[in-house]
This record gives structure tokens, C-alpha cells and sequence, in this order.
């Protein structure tokens, strides 16, 4: 919901930059546009997710470590490859009491 | 589940046996009715494997020690650092959601994000250094240009055993 509020920021700073410039206002027209091209970009590719591609060939075996993830609230259990050292996070379907 | 027992003989028995040095710890090769036998050397000279060292994966704790387990070798520290951002969309959200008040979602998930990518390289670390356990974990913190967060993990890197009796 707040995403979409945000990039529907994003298109009206667009929209009142491309006013401003077409009535020759070009200062302050060049300025929301860029703006809301950059709130639009920024928010379309946020990427905060933390995920990285598993080793190839990887054995993976359960550590026992749980936790409730908090964007989500599903449990999430972490699982070890032994040869590589990684580590990887993997939903159970689970959600923890009381949710 | 666990490697089979072994019934090696020690290097004791052997007079084939030769002792290797190997990344820092003593090592052995020995001979049994299968063949050589190489592996880590145990207190009573038999063969050991890593694997039967630390009973599963890698143990990370924030203890000393850890019951019915004895340090055999201290690896030395071990650390995963990272810096994440929320991204500009992200710190939009959050100026909004602050507003309001209440928890800040997009900054939990990205410390959230930051403490596994943490955990994951120190990990790695001590992975790399041929630890199966890191003893006296913590977390460590600050903030880099107001919209990033840097998170530290370090612990000490060891091989742990199980203790006798």
C-alpha cells in the first residue's frame, strides 16, 4: 500500500515536472522531473532482499537454528553446506503462535 | 547421523604411520585392512574425522563453552561484516511509516537482511579456517551516511570435541 503511494508520488512529480516545462518553467520542471524519476526507479527496483544463488552441488543439512521472519512471519529454518560454508534460509509454510 | 566408528589402528600400534602437518594442526596417516587412512590425529592417537568433532554443522554460540563439548583448538577470530542500504524507495517508506509511528517494517527487514548476510560470511570464515564452531558470537553495529547500516558478526573460530565422560 505504502509502496503504491510512494510510486504514485513518483508519477505526479513526473506529471507537474512536464507541466512546468511545457509552460517554460524549466528550472523547477527539470528538478521534479528528475526527482520522480528517481523516487519511481528507486522504489520500482529496490532490492533489500538478501538472496544469493546456492553452490552448485551443494548437500544441505539442518542446523536445528528457527526464527519467525519478521516481514513475513513464517518460520524459517537455516540449513548448512558443509563443503561450501554457506549458509541458506528456507520457509517452512509454518507460522508461530499467535499469528 | 554420524561416520561410522572407526577401528583404525592408532598411530601408536602403527610403525607405518607417518604424522602430517596440515593448515595448522596435526594430522597422521595410518594404515587398516582397507587401506591408508589419513585424518585428523586425536588426543589417544587414533584417526579422527571433522565430521565427528562438532556432532552436526557449524555451532554458532554466544557462550564461552558449550556442555558436554571441550575445545581442542582455538582458530583464532573469526568475523562476516556488511553494509546494506534500504534504497531510496525503501527510506520513503520509512519517512511515511514514521510519521505515524509505530515499528519502522522496512528498517526490521533490513537488519533483519543485514544480521543473516553477517552470520552467512562469518560463517564462511570460519568454515575457511577449518573451525566447527564459533564460541562467544556478537553483534556489533553502526550507521554509515544516515541510510546505511553496518552490521559486524565475530566470535572466536575453534574445533570443538566431545568431552570425555
Amino acid at each position: 500500500m505504502l509502496r503504491t503511494v510512494v510510486l504514485a508520488l513518483g508519477v505526479i512529480a513526473i506529471a507537474a515536472g512536464a507541466v512546468l516545462v511545457a509552460y517554460g518553467t524549466r528550472g523547477p520542471g527539470v528538478y521534479l522531473l528528475c526527482v520522480g524519476t528517481a523516487i519511481i526507479l528507486g522504489t520500482a527496483f529496490e532490492r533489500w532482499r538478501y538472496h544469493k544463488a546456492p553452490p552448485a552441488g551443494a548437500s544441505w543439512e539442518r542446523t536445528g537454528e528457527r526464527f519467525e521472519d519478521p516481514s513475513t512471519g513464517e518460520t524459517t529454518e537455516v540449513q548448512y553446506d558443509r563443503a561450501s560454508g554457506e549458509r541458506r534460509y528456507v520457509r517452512t509454510g509454518e507460522h508461530a503462535p499467535g499469528k | 547421523m554420524g561416520l561410522p566408528r572407526y577401528r583404525y589402528p592408532s598411530v601408536r600400534e602403527d610403525p607405518r604411520a607417518r604424522y602430517l602437518r596440515r593448515s595448522g594442526e596435526w594430522a597422521a596417516r595410518t594404515w587398516s585392512g582397507h587401506g591408508a587412512v589419513r585424518g585428523i590425529l586425536r588426543a589417544d592417537g587414533r584417526i579422527g574425522h571433522r565430521r565427528n568433532l562438532g556432532g552436526g554443522a557449524m555451532l554458532v554460540v554466544t557462550t564461552e563453552s558449550v556442555p558436554g563439548y571441550r575445545v581442542r583448538d582455538v582458530k583464532g577470530q573469526v568475523f562476516g561484516v556488511v553494509v546494506r542500504s534500504r534504497g531510496l524507495g525503501g527510506n520513503i517508506m520509512a519517512g511515511l511509516r514514521s510519521l505515524a509511528g509505530g515499528e519502522i517494517t522496512e528498517y526490521t527487514q533490513l537488519l533483519e537482511e543485514a544480521r543473516r548476510h553477517a552470520v552467512d560470511r562469518m560463517v564462511k570464515n570460519a568454515t575457511l579456517m577449518q573451525a566447527n564452531a564459533i564460541v562467544m558470537m556478537r553483534f556489533d553495529s553502526a550507521e554509515i551516511g544516515q541510510t546505511m547500516s553496518e552490521i559486524v558478526a565475530y566470535g572466536t573460530a575453534v574445533v570443538l570435541e566431545k568431552a570425555n565422560g
